[in-house]
Order: C-alpha cells, then structure tokens, then sequence
C-alpha cells in the first residue's frame, strides 16, 4: 500500500462529529433558528448537554443564577456562544493532545484552532462583500482548518526532515512539500474528513483551500476568511509546530474580504485580544 | 519557579531562583532585558509594532505594542531598582511567512519598530536570534542571566 493509500484509509477511523453537531451547523446556518427548535435538538445528546451546562455555569459565564436548563443557556448566552462552546468541547478531544509528528505538545493544535476560529468569525463579521454571508459557519471553519493533521501527523514525523529541506531549499510551502513527498496534504485530508461528517460544502472548501485561496471558487466565500484567520494565528505564532510559518499568504484574500493591508494588525489585535477573553471560557473544562 | 509570559505579555522578576519563559513566538518579538549587576530581568513578548492603531488597547493591553510594552516593562525594573544602563538586551522571534509582500510581514516590522525604540532609549542590542520561519521558545534563567532560545525544528541558537 502506498503512504497515500495508507492515509486515505486512516481518514474513517476517526470518529465522527455527533449527530447532534451535524444537525446544529445546518441548523444555525439560519439566523432567525427557534430557540424551542434548537433546545430540542441539544437537550436529547446527554454528553453535549452535560457539557454545555458545565461551561455556562462556569466561573465566565456563571453570573446571575445557576442555568439549569438547555433552554435557559440558549436564552442567556445566545445561541451563537452556546453552538461555539458546543464545537470547541465536541472538538476538544481530539485536537487537544500531542501530535508529535508535526512536533505540536498538548495543546498546540488546540490553541491554534481556538485561534483560527476566533480569528475567521471576527473576520467575517467585520468583513465586507460576500464573505459576510457566511458569518456563521466562520467559526466551525475555523475550528476545523486543521483537523487534517489529527490523521496526518502518523506520517509526517519520518518524513520531517525531508520536509524541511523542501520548504528550506526548494522554496515551496509546507502544504506543497505534504503533497509532493506523501502525495497529499493536511488541508485535503481535513476537507476529506469534513465531506464524511457531512459538513456543509462551504465549510469543505474553506478546509481544503486554506493555504491556496486563489484555487477556490467564487462561490467559496468562507475560504478568504479562513486563510486570513489561519495567517493570523501564524504570524502571531498561536500554536505553532514544526511547520512554523512556511506557508504563503495571499494578499487577493485581504482586498476579497474589503480590507486595506493596513489592517491585518488590527485583526491580529483583535483576535489576541479575543482570545485572551474566552481562554477563560474553558478553563477547568 | 517558572514564569510563563504569555502572548502579549510581559514579566520582571528579582528571585535568583525563576526562570522567565516564553513557548511560540511566531512574528512576535520577545525582548529579554537583564541586568548582570542585580540579577533583576525581564521578558516581554509584544506582537505588534505600535500602539497608535489602537490607544484605548494599548492602556488595556499595553504589553501588546513594542511602544507600550517597552514603556511598561522598564517601569517595571526602575521600580525593581535597575538602572537602564546596566540592561543587557538580546531579541527572539520576528519570524515571516513565505513570499510575504509586505501586507503580512508584521515579523520585520517587529524587529525594525523595537531597533528603534531601544535606540531612543539609550539600549542597544547585544545579541538576537531574529527573522527565518520558525518558532521560538525563550528561556531566561535569573541567577546568571543565561538564555537559550529554541527553534522548533531548529534546534538551541543564541
């Protein structure tokens, strides 16, 4: 078996996103979603509901009474913080230990996604154009950017190296030396990954054209919000691995999205400053 | 014990027994600051050039800015007793990403923005590990003001 095929058929043995998760992207892909509707929905997973409940009434979010209820979380959070909170303790798992291929410690690719994601919803909601359609799926996007290297890191780590003399000496970005050494990258993996959970298509092209935003098509409107939001995190060497900084922005994803060049600082500003805020949210979780 | 200074952020500390660290810089700089007749140092990880994009952050956040940031971080070490002429300063981080034409390349910006400052201020740098495309951990050791700088995937310089 090629190392290609071999990391194809890694890509089932994940587990999947709950059905519950599924049906709430879809489902909050809508702003005027019911609350009555999207309580129903959470309340049934006894996991997400646990969780959920741990979160608001912890020490962030736990002021003016204890919340009970999945309703009483929606009604006093919004519905946007609890379905971000829903994401991040349902992909918490399997981003947050150690992916040693890619040298990332416990924690890294989790911090680097929380980053991402809150960098790709800031993003989308300060944007112009049509990206800012898809304000509510830049989150999950974000979250996911990365979910590639969860299977990929079993066959980067020998190839490590070899990787790095590429991106050293041949001038090609990390994504590309993936594709030419191991006949894939960790962005197609991930989107491969995203397309089995059934997630929206959107949200697929943001994962698979996040390091090559020129290659999306127009309808992609996510994927400039993801590569500027993943850029942030780079530059501002949010849990970084060995794969550092090799990676190529593109400044057409910037005038996309309606921004100066001027104003990548303050993005960066402000997604920092952001997740300086929510690191608390999961504090203890 | 081990101080951990996260992303914009910063620490001074006068105990013979800490260790300043920071994990991951990325285009961020980390100023580490020591003075050998005391043994009092500091560490600040900035990640932006200036404050004047943002004020109102600045006085929330101002180790965010290298402008701040210095400000608050040699306020610090007077208060600690340090004479600013007796301050060693070495710089890590300011690392770029591929082909960045000038729109992202906040990591030059970094490095030319505290040059400047440290300048202005009477410092100069004695020893730097700045630039390439890697991230850095800093460690400085307060009882002989020792440094290491780790690359990821590059191994100790400095």
């Amino acid at each position: 078996m090629s190392v290609l095929d071999a990391i194809i058929s890694e890509i089932p043995s994940l587990p999947p996103l709950p059905q519950t998760v599924q049906k709430l992207v879809v489902m909050l892909n809508d702003p005027d979603v019911d609350i009555d509707a999207l309580a129903e929905v959470i309340q049934y997973d006894q996991s997400i509901t646990t969780g959920l409940l741990k979160l608001s009434n912890s020490a962030f979010f736990g002021v003016g009474g204890t919340i009970g209820s999945v309703k009483q979380a929606v009604t006093r959070l919004g519905t946007k913080n609890v379905f971000q909170m829903i994401m991040t303790t349902t992909c918490g798992g399997m981003l947050k230990s150690p992916h040693p291929g890619y040298d990332l410690a416990a924690g890294e690719l989790w911090r680097h996604s929380v980053g991402a994601a809150i960098a790709s919803d800031h993003i989308a909601s300060v944007c112009s154009g049509p990206s800012q359609k898809a304000s509510a799926m830049a989150f999950t996007a974000g979250l996911l950017h990365d979910v590639g290297k969860v299977i990929m890191d079993a066959f980067v780590g020998d190839q490590f190296p070899e990787l790095l003399d590429r991106v050293d000496n041949q001038d090609v970005g990390f994504n590309e030396a993936e594709i030419q050494l191991l006949g894939i990258d960790h962005a197609e993996v991930g989107a491969r990954l995203a397309e089995a959970w059934n997630l929206p298509a959107s949200i697929v092209a943001a994962i698979r054209y996040h390091h090559r935003p020129a290659d999306a098509g127009e309808e992609d409107v996510l994927v400039p919000v993801v590569h500027v939001g993943d850029s942030v995190c780079l530059a501002m060497g949010l849990g970084l691995g060995g794969d550092g900084l090799y990676y190529t922005p593109d400044t057409e994803a910037m005038t996309a999205l309606g921004f100066h060049s001027e104003q990548f600082d303050e993005i960066c500003g402000d997604t920092v400053a952001k997740l300086l805020e929510v690191e608390q949210w999961f504090e203890g979780l | 014990m081990k101080l951990v200074v996260g992303i914009s952020d910063g620490k001074v500390s006068n105990k013979a027994e800490d260790v300043i660290v920071t994990y991951s810089l990325g285009s961020c700089i980390g100023v580490i600051l020591y003075d050998p007749k005391t043994h009092i140092g500091g560490l600040l990880h900035y990640q932006l050039p200036a404050s004047s994009i943002n004020p109102d952050r600045a006085q929330q956040i101002p180790c965010m800015f290298a402008d701040t940031g210095m400000n608050w971080i040699l306020k610090e070490l007077a208060s600690k007793g340090v004479n600013k002429k007796s301050l060693k300063v070495t710089l890590a981080g300011g690392a770029e990403m591929m082909k960045d034409k000038s729109m992202f390349n906040i990591g030059k910006r970094n490095h030319a923005a505290i040059r400047k400052i440290l300048w202005t201020n009477g410092l100069f740098v004695e020893k730097e590990d700045v630039g390439g495309k890697h991230a850095r951990t800093v460690y400085l050791t307060l009882a002989d003001g020792s440094i290491e700088i780790k690359g990821k995937s590059k191994g100790v310089r400095v």
